[in-house]
């Protein structure tokens, strides 16, 4: 089947309802992006998520889109909870709650740039990679990993990793509500155990960055960014954990659909109605997963300002914001003429709440919520900042998007030399696994530059500022 | 399905995937499919540091209950998964068909500090595009693999 797309705005392209959608497809891109696209099986992956139940509006993909499994990644669908709307764990992905956090540090790069290795030492040392590594955090047992189910973030600062105002700059301010840890297998538990405060493998990593533009100067004040100002920003989410309540869940909605007269076009898009036994249990084994992510992070923010007193003698790095990008969350939206309860599934896109939206901090309310956008090993990452109106449900993009595979990106870079070429370039490099570094080679990433250029032109949000690493630290 | 094997009677390989991998097995009967699978999932990610023999291993049980092949495979790649995770990294695989329907066998588990990582850790199997059968005279399977 070919996909055809429709100019409908700026950097906006429809996808007529056709078949078994319900919806249309909403596709955010610049021109330039779309020749990619249109070769890619993400666009048919954005026309199989609008044949679900209960979806409104449209399915919509990110301008960092790229192909998944079930849903596209940087795809947003939202499904009418009181209309048989149903919920997908395929919709989250594997990795409950991976998202990013941003700290922000009172050094200038210029200070910092002298002592860089040091610090890199510091946190090569502290922050758990790769296989085998365990955790920042040995849990007591099963009781207080029930705990840290419950409580996430909130959890891991009430047992003194952090600070009390962290939380008032997390997403849900650091606990997902509606954990359910007794929902989440032993199998899931076992894998879960020894990972807090770890940064896993693949696509996650911690950098030490610096601000090297400025776009919007108001918000950058609010957000204490100035050209210059050093930050670390963390990727990564709720590791084995996380995966195995996705793999449970999928399974066990494949196994239901038939009794509530669901048929997907694929075996990944498995789903059931949010109000079924198996999509409330999904929805509360998935929570204590979100919160078991909020918790790694802020567990890792504690090894991070613990190296940084170490190494340079300063640990107040203040938390500009934590945000999920896969997720499904229940939030009210004006759907038509009426405010509907919605399963907003955010996979691979990030929540991009608009200045005046009363789930923001008192302190950013007038500004709007950070957006964290990570971008590809070695260039650039983004603070975005939620735009009104906004649009796919208060969405935005959630990094640069793959263009070349993994096995690709491995086959044309070497690790070794692509770890000379950043140190080159004054980025020191600390990685688990050279095939591991090759493959996050930004060659194998969409330019992040126009990714967050067409997220502002399509309204989405609007460009803060831009930050570029002094060094990697990569699972 | 892969194409066809080329040389050979069973074998694996791991192909492309925009932001995970593939891995593709075959080999003349089920069990020897599931095991190519097995061994391609490892390759992903480990290389053990000394030849074979050489490193300490302990056995663990592998079982998949009787059911669809599919679920067949996602069962015994999510216990490499999950062993992977917990234990150590499974190095060796044994696999026969049970009088049920169903897989049992055992694989060989090595510390992970016997082993070198080289790529990402595989987390989750995907059931996108997953398949398993019978075709031109050899089993094969597929299955796109979250690292």
């Amino acid at each position: 089947m070919t996909v055809r797309l429709v100019a409908d705005g700026a950097d906006r392209w429809r996808i007529d309802a056709t078949g078994a959608m319900r919806v249309p497809g909403v596709v955010f891109a610049p021109g330039s992006l779309l020749p990619d696209l249109a070769e890619e099986r993400a666009l048919m992956q954005v026309v199989n998520v609008a044949s679900l139940p209960g979806i409104v509006e449209a399915s919509y993909a990110m301008p960092d889109v790229h192909w998944g499994y079930g849903f596209p990644i940087g795809g947003v669908a939202a499904t009418d909870v009181e209309r048989g709307g149903v919920v997908s764990p395929g919709g989250v992905g594997f990795d409950i709650s991976c998202g990013v956090r941003l700290l922000v540090s009172p050094l200038d790069a210029d200070e910092l740039r002298p002592r860089v290795e040091d610090v890199m030492d510091e946190l090569d040392a502290r922050v758990p990679t790769g296989l085998g590594s365990g955790g920042v955090w040995e849990l007591d047992g099963e009781a207080e990993l029930s705990d840290l189910l419950a409580g996430g973030s909130r959890y891991v600062v009430e047992r003194g990793l952090g600070v009390p105002s962290d939380l008032d700059r997390c997403e849900d301010r650091g606990c997902l509500a509606g954990a359910e840890p007794a929902l989440v297998s032993e199998h899931a538990r076992a894998r879960g155990l020894h990972q807090v405060g770890s940064l896993g493998s693949g696509n996650h990593f911690l950098e030490v960055q610096w601000v090297d533009r400025v776009f919007d100067e108001t918000a950058a004040a609010a957000f204490r960014l100035h050209r210059g100002r050093v930050c670390v920003m963390i990727h990564c989410g709720s590791r084995g954990l996380g995966h195995q309540v996705c793999s449970d869940h999928v399974r066990t909605m494949l196994g239901a659909m038939a009794r509530f007269g669901i048929d997907v076009p694929d075996r990944q898009l498995a789903c059931a109605p949010v109000e079924s036994p198996e999509g409330s249990a999904y929805l509360g084994a998935m929570a204590a997963a979100a919160n078991y992510a909020r918790a790694n992070r802020q567990v890792l923010t504690a090894a991070v300002r613990g190296a940084f007193e170490r190494a340079v003698g300063t640990r107040h790095l203040d938390l500009l914001y934590d945000v999920s990008h896969n997720l499904a969350k229940l939030e009210w939206h004006v759907v038509g003429e009426g405010r509907r309860l919605l399963c907003v599934h955010r996979k691979g896109a990030t929540l991009a709440l608009p200045p005046g939206h009363a789930d923001l901090p008192d302190d950013l309310r007038a500004i709007g919520q950070p957006v964290l956008v990570p971008g590809s090993m070695g260039t650039a990452s983004y603070v975005l900042v939620g735009a009104e109106p906004g649009g796919a449900f208060h969405s935005a993009c959630h990094g640069a998007g793959r263009t070349l595979s993994r096995h690709e990106a491995a086959r044309r870079v070497s690790g070794a030399g692509l770890r000379r070429e950043l140190q080159r370039r004054g980025i020191a490099v600390r990685a688990a696994s050279a095939r591991g570094l090759a493959e996050e080679a930004p060659m194998a990433y969409k330019d992040v530059d126009e990714v967050v250029a067409s997220c502002e032109r399509s309204g989405l949000a609007r460009r803060v500022a831009r930050l570029v690493p002094l060094g990697v630290v990569k699972g | 399905m892969p194409p066809s094997p080329g040389r050979g009677t069973r074998g694996h390989r791991i192909g492309p995937h925009t932001a995970d991998c593939v891995i593709e097995a075959w080999g003349p009967d089920r069990c020897a499919c599931l095991t190519e699978a097995l061994r391609a999932l490892v390759e992903i990610f480990a290389e053990a540091k000394a030849p074979a023999g050489e490193v300490p291993v302990t056995q663990v049980p592998l079982c998949a209950e009787p059911g669809p092949d599919i679920g067949i495979l996602v069962a015994l790649l999510e216990e490499v998964i999950y062993t992977t995770d917990v234990i150590g990294v499974p190095v060796r695989f044994q696999l026969w068909d049970a009088d049920d329907g169903g897989v049992r066998g055992f694989m060989e588990v090595a510390a992970h500090s016997c082993v070198e990582q080289v790529g990402p850790i595989p987390k989750a199997v995907s059931y996108h595009e997953i398949e398993i059968g019978p075709r031109d005279g050899a089993w094969r399977c597929r299955a796109v693999i979250d690292v």
